[in-house]
């Protein structure tokens, strides 16, 4: 799914540096990357997704060198394939959970909105223990019902691959838990990879497979 | 990509932030227009009956009271003048000379009195009944009519002209004969009688309870009963009582409308009341009327800059609400654009929603405008009557 | 062939109510005004002289209807002197309007007047003129005039046929003049007290140098003592006595002047329509007069 070679990147503004000689993550494959703040995760997982261009080196995902690809492409090629989770959920309140959940479909023109897409939000929901919410705004929920529609929100264009960006970071114990199990279980359900940045060392034991990610730093992130 | 959508779901989410939006903008797009609209109406009434007679004649003193009173029956009150006036021009053969007397309210309506010929000079005709015939008799404009829900053989009552004026103005009991077609003039708030009849409203002429009737016995002269009482309406019975003391020719009138057969005929009497050693004037009420919208017009120059400044307010206004919609919007662009969207899009957003806004404003002020507009001949009418 | 000649009568047939609608609209308050008007005016005049037959139109007062056909006149003729007292209270269009005797306005008679008092304390008179003004026939020529100088203003176009009807019409009526005039100045160096029924004759008696003296009778009454005691007062003892009535006296009136010498006529002053046109009983009136004030 992920295949890293000789992969350079630096700050234009300069100071950081990352470098990784090899990185991989297989198909269906769930992987924590750990490290303290500053070592490059947040970067990393930019790199992927093309938000940022290495300087140097290869980074191909799901068989596609990301840094060949045009703009429009990689802005595609992000909405289609990754599904994103992040730690502060990012919904928008001024949209229900459906809309929430629908929202990559209606900032492109790249997706189309179908009468299948809305059955499958639903279906999502659903699955997430969230279906009773469906037609409320975020402010209405909890934290752990809103990480669980920002996980539906990251499978709606059943990507092939998810990153989550410290997914677990604002939750309670028992909520941390129960979303995790969730995204396990929906990535699998889904057929998904799952590269999850976190500095929770109790859930690692979850994952496949675990990289310090402090290997790979050069210098300080800015 | 769906920016109405979301653009709209912003707004419907801050419904009351843009319902607030919506109406500072609907009116600062409303006002101006409906202004414009009011005075404009105003303007064209104004400018259009003055066109519309030639020349008027009055006592010496403020022409635009003359002209105000006499055209748009406002309550200024130009002194009066004598129906001697009135005679001297239809015997100059120079034009011919309607007499207008304006007092009396009845209903709060103008009580004009006039001749006839005011009604074949406005072009007034009557839709219902027919005009007056005799003392007491009253024609109602369309506007009266339909305000006070009279028509031929109702009645309605003069006002006295002052509460305190209790020497001899007695309201009259008068009947409506007639309504006239509507004219969307001001003639249409007005209530015509004969001049004869207003001169029995001013206390002028009146009748008595039974005048011994006989013409006199040789030497005789005939007595008249000591039984005097004003009248408060003339029916057939008690009109022949009526009658006017001295001289018609001494009997006031507020203006006389002159109407020329031609140019020079308008040029000579013009002329004639040049010497202002005269009591009387002769005004053109158009040039009066152009003066006025003259200065109307300036006054609403410093209007339109006022108003200028306002929308700039306005202006400044929706620019920082967008600046800061945009600051508040930060995170959701940081987020769409991690998703895969363009880093545009939210100042999309921004703008489709501002659109969709002032779309609403605008209907919101079109409404407005529309149905001030309704409203301005009406309101130019008010505003022609306070000026 | 006859079809035709049918359709085009026909057809004429239907062209005269538009004729007719051209015609000049005249209305008058009396019966004088109406002759002149319809003598100068002729086919071009349709004149309308409203009062009742029977009736006299100086004390007539028509109904609102009739009021509002006067308004829709083209011309309105009034008599002027305070004739037809309806028409102070009525409302005209000035414009239409010609009040024939404006131009000897100065000429007027004062007539007696009604006094009364106010409420207030004030007196006043209603003052007024003598009305019957065209039994002065100068003025009733230029009464004609008013008429005529109205009918051109109203059709410039028929100027000229309106303008040579006058002239026909002051001729006749500057007969009339002559004849009164002739017959008046035999009548004045007689010692003949003259004395009308009425007070109608203050024109007539101005015009040609006569006195009259007014009584207030009905001719169709019988006058009582009283009132033959007033005649005798205006009689003061002069050789003869001619009364005129304005109408024909009762026979008991007749007989009582009969009786005392006197010798009556009837010196109709045609205010309403009557037998004959206005000419025809001016004529008959100065025909009668005269020989009432001849003695052999």
């Amino acid at each position: 799914m992920i295949e890293i070679r000789d992969l350079a990147f630096a700050y234009p503004a300069g100071g950081f540096q990352l470098r990784i000689p090899a990185f991989d993550l297989a198909e269906g494959e769930r992987l924590a990357v750990v490290g303290p703040s500053g070592s490059g995760k947040t970067t990393l997982l930019d790199l992927i997704s093309g938000i940022r261009l290495p300087s140097a080196g290869s980074l191909r995902v799901d068989g596609e060198e990301v840094s060949l690809m045009s703009d429009a492409a990689r802005r595609a090629f992000r909405l289609r394939r990754i599904g994103f989770v992040f730690q502060d959920f990012e919904l928008l309140d001024y949209l229900t959970i459906q809309e929430n959940i629908l929202y990559p479909y209606r900032i492109s023109n790249a997706l189309k909105l179908d009468v299948a897409t809305r059955a499958r939000a639903r279906a999502l929901a659903e699955a997430a223990g969230i279906g009773k919410q469906f037609g409320r705004h975020p402010n209405a929920l909890s934290r752990g019902e809103r990480q669980r529609a920002a996980i539906c929100r990251s499978l709606i264009t059943a990507p092939r691959l998810v990153l989550a960006d410290e997914a677990t970071g604002a939750l309670d114990p028992d909520n941390k838990l129960r979303v995790l199990d969730l995204l396990f279980e929906r990535v699998a359900a889904e057929g998904a990879a799952l590269l999850a940045v976190t500095h929770d060392t109790e859930l690692l034991q979850r994952f496949d497979r675990v990289v310090d990610f402090r290997d790979y730093r050069i210098g300080a992130e800015p | 990509m769906s920016t109405l959508y979301l653009a709209w779901a912003h707004i419907v989410w801050h419904r009351w932030r843009s319902a607030v939006l919506v109406a500072a903008i609907a009116l600062v797009l409303a006002v101006p227009a409906t202004i414009e609209r009011l005075l404009t109406a105003s303007e064209e009434r104004l400018a259009a009956r003055a066109e519309a007679t030639p020349l008027l004649v009055g006592a010496r003193g403020s022409r635009l009271d003359l002209v105000m009173n006499a055209l748009y029956f406002s309550e200024d009150r130009p002194d009066p003048l004598s129906m001697a006036e009135v005679e001297a021009i239809w015997d100059s053969g120079l034009a011919e000379a309607i007499p207008l007397h304006l007092r009396f309210q009845a209903e709060a309506a103008p009580v004009v009195g006039t001749t006839l010929d005011y009604l074949s000079f406005r072009g007034l005709k009557t839709g219902e009944g027919r005009v007056f015939a005799t003392l007491g008799e009253a024609v109602l404009g369309a506007g009266v009519a339909r305000r006070l829900g009279l028509g031929p053989g109702d009645s309605l009552t003069s006002a006295p002209s002052n509460l305190f004026d209790l020497a001899g103005v007695y309201p009259l009991k008068m009947t409506v004969v007639g309504v006239l077609e509507p004219s969307g003039t001001q003639d249409d708030d007005a209530v015509f009688v004969d001049i004869k009849t207003a001169w029995v409203i001013a206390g002028i002429g009146h009748g008595h309870d039974d005048v011994v009737a006989e013409d006199g016995e040789p030497g005789a002269a005939p007595r008249a009963s000591a039984a005097i009482r004003q009248y408060q309406e003339i029916t057939p019975e008690n009109v022949e009582s009526f009658h006017f003391h001295g001289d018609l020719a001494a009997y006031p009138v507020s203006a006389i409308l002159a109407v020329p057969p031609d140019a020079r005929a308008a040029m000579i009497l013009r002329g004639r009341y040049l010497d202002a050693e005269l009591g009387t004037q002769a005004v053109v009420p158009d040039r009066v009327i152009s003066e006025l919208l003259g200065r109307i017009f300036q006054i609403k120059r410093s209007l339109d800059a006022a108003v200028g400044l306002v929308a700039l307010a306005a202006l400044v206004g929706v620019g920082l609400a967008v600046f800061l919609s945009l600051q508040l919007r930060q995170r959701e662009m940081r987020t769409a654009f991690r998703l895969g969207c363009r880093r545009s899009m939210i100042a999309r957003l921004v703008l489709a929603e501002i659109a969709l806004l002032l779309s609403m404003a605008g209907v919101l002020a079109a409404g407005i405008v529309l149905a001030a507009g309704s409203l301005a001949d009406q309101a130019a009418g008010w505003l022609i009557g306070a000026a | 062939m006859i079809g035709r000649l049918c359709l085009m009568i026909f057809a004429l047939g239907l062209s005269w109510p538009a004729a007719a609608a051209d015609k000049l609209t005249v209305y008058t308050v009396n019966y004088p005004l109406a002759y002149f008007a319809e003598r100068i005016g002729g086919d071009a005049a349709e004149v309308v002289f409203p009062a009742p037959q029977g009736q006299d139109p100086a004390f007539w007062e028509p109904s609102p209807e009739v009021i509002a056909a006067f308004q829709q006149a083209d011309i309105i003729l009034l008599n002027g002197a305070g004739y037809a007292r309806w028409v102070e209270k009525a409302s005209l269009p000035r414009s239409r309007t010609v009040e024939t005797s404006k131009l000897f306005a100065d000429r007027f008679i004062p007539a007696d007047t009604v006094v009364h008092t106010h409420a207030d304390g004030s007196e006043h008179s209603h003052g007024g003129f003598a009305a019957i003004t065209w039994l002065d026939f100068s003025l009733a020529a230029m009464q004609a005039e008013a008429v005529a100088t109205a009918m051109i203003k109203a059709r410039p176009d028929q100027a000229d046929a309106f303008s040579s009807r006058l002239t026909e019409l002051q001729d006749d009526l500057a007969e009339l003049d002559n004849q009164a005039s002739k017959i008046a100045y035999s009548a004045v160096n007689q010692d003949i007290a003259m004395i009308a029924s009425h007070p109608v004759y203050q024109y007539f008696a101005r015009a040609y140098g006569l006195t009259i003296d007014s009584l207030v009778w009905e001719p169709e009454d019988t006058p009582s003592e009283k009132q033959w005691i007033d005649f005798d007062a205006f009689r003061a003892g002069a050789e003869r006595a001619v009364m005129l009535w304005e109408a024909t006296p009762s026979q008991a009136a007749a007989q009582g002047l009969a009786d005392r010498g006197g010798v009556g006529t009837v010196f109709d002053p045609a205010g309403n329509r009557g037998e004959g046109d206005f000419l025809e009983r001016m004529r008959a009136n100065l025909d009668d007069f005269a020989a009432a004030t001849t003695f052999e």
